[in-house]
């Protein structure tokens, strides 16, 4: 292997950056919201989109089900490239930080929300409470 | 430590060269070890005008989103740039230019930033912490470099009277995470007096790896039959084994010996076949005919083999090595993609196509995956009987791609129970239990056991002690995926291609394999030989 010497100088490169990129960071390249893992306390667990974060609660879409998830509800929480849920409610800080990777930052008004339960069938908004 | 700088100075070996290339490198680059992370902020409403050259995302009134995926201009009164507006259900979507910013009411850019805290104070530490470093970065680069690699996938291991014998390799060539697959493997072993099983885990390839589930099956079955894996995983009891009356490769040449027995005198294919490869006529055939079994309407085809050394060089080389360094970037794309280009052309061109003569034409009716160059794979194929005297199959693949042991077929095949058996214990390599990492690969979900180079685990099953009654045999189901770090040597040449055009080129690559073939698989052979070696088993 007559080219083994441009090993060290490759990792000097590799050994400077270390960490997220935007090119990579999945809600600046599409408009869905960061990907959730979700570990209720009743036992069971729930994978989706996070649509919007609430004082008490997060809205997600999960299972093409616009679900209303508790802090109450939940055990643990995995939000994609984004970090882990460690307490609840979050933290204020974390909590504006999911608020911003998720579908709507801003909130979601009645209006939205029932044009977002039709769009996917539901009459209702479905609950997750404790 | 004179004497080691000494050996390092003046040695003329080429592990040695790589040490200090590697410790240079790494020294130097742990130097200054930049941390960075994305932040995501709010952009507020009272900007006048303002230029981002990062992604944006604008949130409208009415619900929809506008994507700015290279930036966007605030200039005044409205957003102005290329971007695409999603309507609330992310069902519709149009490009627009020009957004009046009346009609936002939340957006937000998305920038790299550098951890400044961190950076400082793992740079320091870094550089203390290179040159140990090195030493293992060395080892691991002359494993890859010296051989292609070393392998592509995590490799189990059993104790068998005091040694640690190779039995299996899972999840082979699953190129990130949209390749995650499910391997079954026989294992070759019994449980110990106390009615265990236990199997070491390693990562001896220059990747890391990704491990979701690990399983183990119990098949149980009459004394006269052999349990093995379907290729989809399923298991197959079969007995009466026979060998074909008739088997010849693509060149003509008269395999019926070579195959009768599992006795590691391998197939390869013909190097006349090999050298006449080119990318309209790839592939190496086997033709087999035995008996019609009277009264059965299947038969089983049983085969032991293993890949050579040229699915890593297609796999590893061909996909990532003409990039260099660019190739984690292409892994992103290509998989970000769905992994399109390279799971057509794996379908396409790889592993092993079986297909049963219908009296007219071939019909294929089965596919083996490849299963990497380490471990002899043993595996059973329900054949359908599709003629009243004869049954004639045809294994087809790329040529030069498989090493086969043993071929011959099983008269009567049936489906057994199997009984599935979680791991109750998983030990890291200082011998610790680690409920978490079990827990990690007990099922398949979000939760993955992460292995870097060089780390290895153990799994212990409660099997129970061996009973009067049927026979027992084990197979293990392995559920992951591998990224692979860099592992080739022409860096200097790195160049980002399409990936068609890469796949095309690897296709050429065949004659170059049947050039260097030989030097590779024996430099392997050997290399596997000093990994236990310097494990001291």
């Amino acid at each position: 292997m007559r080219r083994s010497w441009v090993w060290g100088p490759l990792l000097a490169t590799l050994g400077c950056n270390i960490g997220g990129r935007v090119d990579r960071f999945a809600p600046a390249k599409g408009p869905e919201g960061v990907a959730v893992a979700l570990e209720l306390r009743r036992g069971g667990r729930a994978q989706g989109e996070l649509l919007a974060v609430q004082d008490t609660a997060l809205l997600v879409l999960a299972r093409d089900t616009v679900t209303l998830v508790s802090y109450d509800a939940l055990k643990a929480g995995r939000f994609s490239q984004v970090g882990d849920l460690l307490e609840t409610p979050p933290a204020p800080d974390f909590a504006r930080r999911l608020r911003l990777v998720s579908r709507f930052p801003q909130g979601l008004t009645p209006d939205m929300l029932a044009r977002l339960l039709a769009a996917h069938r539901q009459a209702a908004l479905k609950v997750v409470a404790r | 430590m004179l004497r080691l700088a000494l050996v390092l100075l003046l040695g003329r070996s080429r592990v040695l060269r790589v040490f200090l290339s590697a410790a240079l490198g790494l020294v130097a680059g742990a130097c200054i070890w930049v941390f960075h992370s994305v932040r995501v902020e709010a952009i507020g409403s009272n900007a006048d005008s303002l230029a981002i050259q990062t992604p944006v995302k604008a949130h409208l009134r009415d619900g929809s989103t506008v994507l700015y995926r290279a930036g966007v201009l605030l200039a005044r009164d409205t957003l102005r740039g290329p971007g695409v507006r999603y309507g609330l259900t992310l069902r519709d979507s149009t490009a627009v230019s020009v957004v009046a910013l009346d009609s936002v009411v939340a957006m937000e850019s998305f920038r790299r930033t550098t951890n400044g805290t961190t950076t400082a104070i793992v740079s320091t530490l870094a550089t203390g912490a290179g040159l140990l470093a090195a030493a293992v970065v060395a080892f691991v680069i002359a494993c890859s470099a010296e051989n292609g690699i070393c392998s592509n996938c995590p490799t189990v291991y059993a104790d068998s009277a005091g040694t640690w014998a190779l039995q299996a390799e899972g999840f082979s060539y699953t190129l990130g995470p949209t390749f995650e697959s499910r391997d079954v493997d026989r294992l070759g072993i019994r449980p110990d007096r106390d009615g265990r099983i236990r199997l070491e885990v390693r990562n001896e390839a220059l990747e890391t790896e990704y491990f979701n589930r690990l399983e183990l099956l119990e098949v149980r079955h009459a004394a006269d039959e052999t349990a093995l894996p379907d290729p989809n995983g399923a298991a197959l009891a079969v007995r009466e084994l026979v060998p074909a009356t008739t088997i010849a490769d693509a060149a003509g040449r008269d395999l019926r010996l070579l195959l009768a027995l599992p006795d590691a005198a391998a197939f390869r294919t013909d190097a006349r076949t090999l050298a006449g490869a080119s990318p309209v006529h790839l592939d190496d055939a086997i033709y087999l005919v035995a008996p019609a079994p009277a009264g059965g309407d299947s038969v089983a085809l049983v085969l032991r083999l293993r890949n050579s050394l040229l699915a890593t060089l297609l796999y590893s080389e061909v996909m990532l090595g003409d990039r260099g360094a660019r190739s984690l970037d292409w892994i992103g794309r290509e998989l970000d993609g769905g992994g399109v280009a390279l799971a057509r052309w794996r379908e396409q061109w790889m592993g092993m196509r079986i297909a049963v003569w219908d009296g007219r034409r071939y019909r294929e009716t089965a596919r083996i995956r490849d299963s990497g160059p380490h471990a002899w794979n043993d595996v059973a194929v329900l054949i359908p009987v599709l003629q009243r005297d004869s049954v004639r199959v045809r294994l087809s693949f790329p040529a030069d791609n498989w090493r086969i042991d043993r071929l011959v077929f099983a008269r009567r095949a049936r489906r057994p129970v199997v009984q599935t058996h979680a791991f109750g214990r998983l030990l890291d390599a200082e011998g610790r239990d680690d409920s978490s990492a079990l827990a990690s690969v007990r099922l398949a979900d979000q939760r993955y056991l992460r292995t870097s180079p060089g780390e290895r685990f153990t799994v212990v099953a409660e099997v129970g002690a061996a009973a009067a009654g049927p026979a027992r045999s084990f197979l293990i189901a392995t559920q992951g995926y591998y990224e692979p770090w860099i592992s080739h040597d022409g860096l200097s040449t790195a160049r980002d291609i399409g990936a068609v055009e890469s796949l095309d080129a690897g296709l050429l690559k065949l004659r170059k394999w049947a050039t260097v073939r030989e030097a590779r698989e024996r430099a392997f052979a050997t290399h596997t030989a000093d990994l236990e070696k310097m494990r001291g088993r």
